[in-house]
């Protein structure tokens, strides 16, 4: 694969150079804070967003393989891809899936030049894992659809452009609760909407709570087809290097100070089950390349590969003992310090763990 | 590829070699071992112009997964054997029935004579021949040595598999030269050993999460099937995760070990590492799931979990390939570098 190859050295290049002359910093899960528009439209202008979407589009027509090797070398240095990261990942396919062709043309080239950013609405204060529980609803008005309702843990809704809410478009017919369930665009500048930070327990605004109150809406997809056209989106969203990669960069800084340290089992553990990941997660990306959704090994991976970057943490302690200053510039502390205060959230979202191996018990065992 | 191993799996299913009480019988798998060296199954991996039938590493995987179940030393003669005898450029003499490699503990070439003692050598009492490597200066030699020249003494592993001692003291009758360094010739035996089980135990896992999938939806408790509780899908969704695991990284050091590519040392070590885990992960979870009947000999079940805790620790631990990274890894100095290439 020495095409994948030269594909990373490029990508490694790009970052070395923005680091060094644009001030990006690299941190552990960066593709959730770290938002940096000006990083996310070079990338756009190098042509690695929107990469497998077609070129009328403004996508590049490349491989899921060759999307999937720039987005785990970006995730492994840690580099700020936050603020594109929902639209490249789920919300652009989404669109290009289930949207009309004046949403196709709209958004996509946007997305893909790295100048349009997405949030998801799908979390509710009342419905989390149980998502078609939801209680946002939408309604058809004279003059178009309007939606109204609160939705919680809205990555970036505060500097995105777009949200994608999932809203209840028909009463809830409890024999068939996913049913009635409807995406819809929303201009987070629009009238009727109002974003609200909420902080996380490191002190930092990622997260808010956006109300809709009779805010214009676009239909994504088709009425009542909500739960279907989210479901598949679900494998893209689950099964990339993001589930594996969140504290990469706190790994390969502790292996560049432990070339002394005492022979480590437990590191040797965390590469083997590392490049069992990769393989897993690469097999998921040709699947989806083939127009295949491997729901369950998705599942899988996200299971494995979360508890995998938590593990990652301890290993860490274990090589490199220290009191984690949460001040200083050094690349340790400031990774611990990240990863730490992150952990408790890699099994949280993307789907809880505990759901997600539900899933896996009934394609096994049902 | 599947036809291969569709026709090997049909003939090992011909012979059932466990009784009604679950007890294995030697007897039987040595009848089931002759049908299978009488239809050719021991020379496939092996080029023909070394005696072989032909076929590939990918071809030798398939009949290794197929006898996982079935006590039987193919795996290792077509993959372990087969390997040497390409690296020794030996032919297979067409006499030759099941060939087993002893990698000895110690050995000794006094000109045209060879004293050697191996232990734990797979079912070296159903080959006749084995083949033992011998330092030679810089070099080293690959001998094939007759049953007949060789003291066997039985052993086994936990799970009753042949692995026996055997004494060798013999004139030199078929020898080769091979340009390697001894030291580096057993650390090709090793790794194509721990590939060999990395696939076995890889399928074992496989056939794990199939039988107790079917006991947790067949066993009923509290008025329904075990499947309808949380705290078992939970855990048979983790017996399913590692089975996966291990199969990915199994089949891609398999892909690059039959592509000959640098990458393959590294990928064994990894999966051998990935399978060592998976096995005492899967067969502690297996076990759980089974409940008092998952302990009885009766059931079918140690067949695979006494398998696993065996193979885990052949051609090296888990922890011994595990170190072996990282030494290498922090040697590198870069983690990401070594994994996704420099």
């Amino acid at each position: 694969m020495t095409d994948l190859l030269a594909l990373r050295r490029e990508v490694r290049g790009f970052i070395q150079d923005h680091v060094r002359d644009h001030g990006v910093v690299l941190e552990c899960d960066s593709w959730m804070s770290g938002f940096a528009p000006d990083f996310s439209r070079a990338l756009g202008a190098r042509g690695w967003l929107g990469m497998t979407w077609p070129k009328e589009y403004g996508g590049h027509a490349r491989t899921e393989r060759e999307r999937w090797a720039v987005n785990e070398e970006l995730l492994a240095a840690g580099a700020p891809v936050a603020a594109h990261w929902f639209a490249d990942r789920q919300s652009g396919p989404a669109i290009l899936k289930h949207g009309t062709e004046g949403q196709r043309r709209k958004y996509l080239p946007a997305i893909a030049r790295g100048e349009c950013f997405f949030s998801i609405g799908m979390s509710e204060a009342d419905s989390g894992s149980d998502l078609a529980s939801v209680r946002s609803r939408g309604v058809r008005e004279a003059d178009g659809w309007r939606v109204s309702g609160t939705k919680l843990w809205t990555s970036h809704a505060h500097r995105s452009h777009v949200v994608i809410v999932l809203v209840r478009t028909a009463p809830r017919d409890p024999k068939a609760r996913r049913h009635g369930l409807s995406q819809f665009l929303v201009d987070l500048n629009g009238p009727g909407v109002t974003v609200s930070p909420v902080r996380t327990l490191d002190g930092r605004h990622h997260f808010n709570e956006v109300a809709f109150d009779s805010a214009p809406a676009d239909l994504l997809g088709r009425e009542g087809d909500g739960w279907l056209q989210v479901t598949s989106e679900l494998a893209y969203e689950r099964s990339g290097p993001e589930r594996f990669l969140s504290t990469m960069p706190l790994l390969t800084e502790v292996v560049a100070r432990s070339s002394a340290a005492p022979r480590s089992v437990d590191l040797g553990f965390m590469i083997a089950e590392l490049v069992s990941l990769r393989a897993m997660s690469a097999s998921v990306a040709d699947a989806l390349g083939r127009g295949q959704a491997p729901t369950v090994e998705a599942a899988m991976v996200k299971d494995l590969g979360t508890r995998l970057e938590s593990r990652v943490i301890e290993l860490a302690r274990r090589l490199q003992p220290t009191e984690i200053d949460p001040d200083s510039g050094d690349a340790l502390h400031r990774h611990l310090a990240q990863a730490v205060q992150h952990a408790p959230g890699f099994t949280l979202r993307g789907g809880t763990n505990e759901i997600l191996r539900g899933i896996v018990a009934k394609a096994v065992s049902a | 590829m599947s036809e291969t191993k569709a026709a090997f799996a049909s003939l090992l299913s011909s012979v059932e070699v466990y009784d009604s009480r679950g007890s294995w019988s030697p007897l039987d798998s040595e009848r089931l071992l002759k049908q299978a060296v009488s239809n050719g199954w021991h020379r496939v991996g092996l080029p023909e112009s070394l005696g072989g039938h032909g076929g590939d590493l990918q071809d030798a995987a398939e009949i290794t997964r197929a006898a996982v179940g079935s006590p039987s030393p193919l795996a290792d003669v077509v993959i372990g054997s087969a390997h040497l005898l390409e690296l020794a450029d030996l032919r297979l003499p067409d006499a030759a029935d099941v060939v087993v490699v002893a990698v000895p503990q110690s050995v000794y070439v006094d000109g045209s004579h060879l004293t050697a003692l191996a232990s734990r050598v797979p079912w070296a009492r159903s080959a006749s021949h084995l083949l033992v490597p011998a330092p030679a200066g810089r070099s080293s030699l690959v001998a094939l040595v007759g049953i007949e020249d060789v003291a066997v003494t039985p052993g086994s592993n936990l799970a009753g598999e042949p692995r026996d001692t055997v004494a060798i003291s013999t004139l030199l009758r078929n020898v080769v030269q091979v340009p390697l360094a001894y030291e580096s010739l057993i650390a090709e035996i090793r790794l194509r050993g721990a590939l060999t089980r990395s696939v076995q135990i890889s399928q074992a896992l496989r056939r794990l999460v199939e039988i107790t999938a079917r006991h947790v939806i067949e066993r009923e408790q509290f008025g329904r099937s075990l499947s309808a509780f949380q705290a078992v899908q939970q855990q048979i969704a983790e017996l399913a995760a590692e089975a996966s695991a291990v199969e990915a990284v199994t089949r891609l050091a398999v892909a690059e070990t039959f592509a000959r590519s640098q990458e393959s040392a590294r990928l064994i070590a990894c999966a051998k590492v990935r399978s060592g885990i998976g096995a005492g992960v899967g067969a502690r979870i297996a076990h759980q799931l089974h409940g008092a009947v998952g302990i009885s000999q009766e059931h079918q079940l140690h067949r695979f979990t006494r398998a696993l805790w065996s193979w885990r620790d052949e051609f090296g631990s888990e922890n011994e390939w595990a170190l072996t990274i990282a030494d290498e890894v922090t040697k590198g100095a870069n983690a990401w570098l070594w994994l996704a290439g420099g």
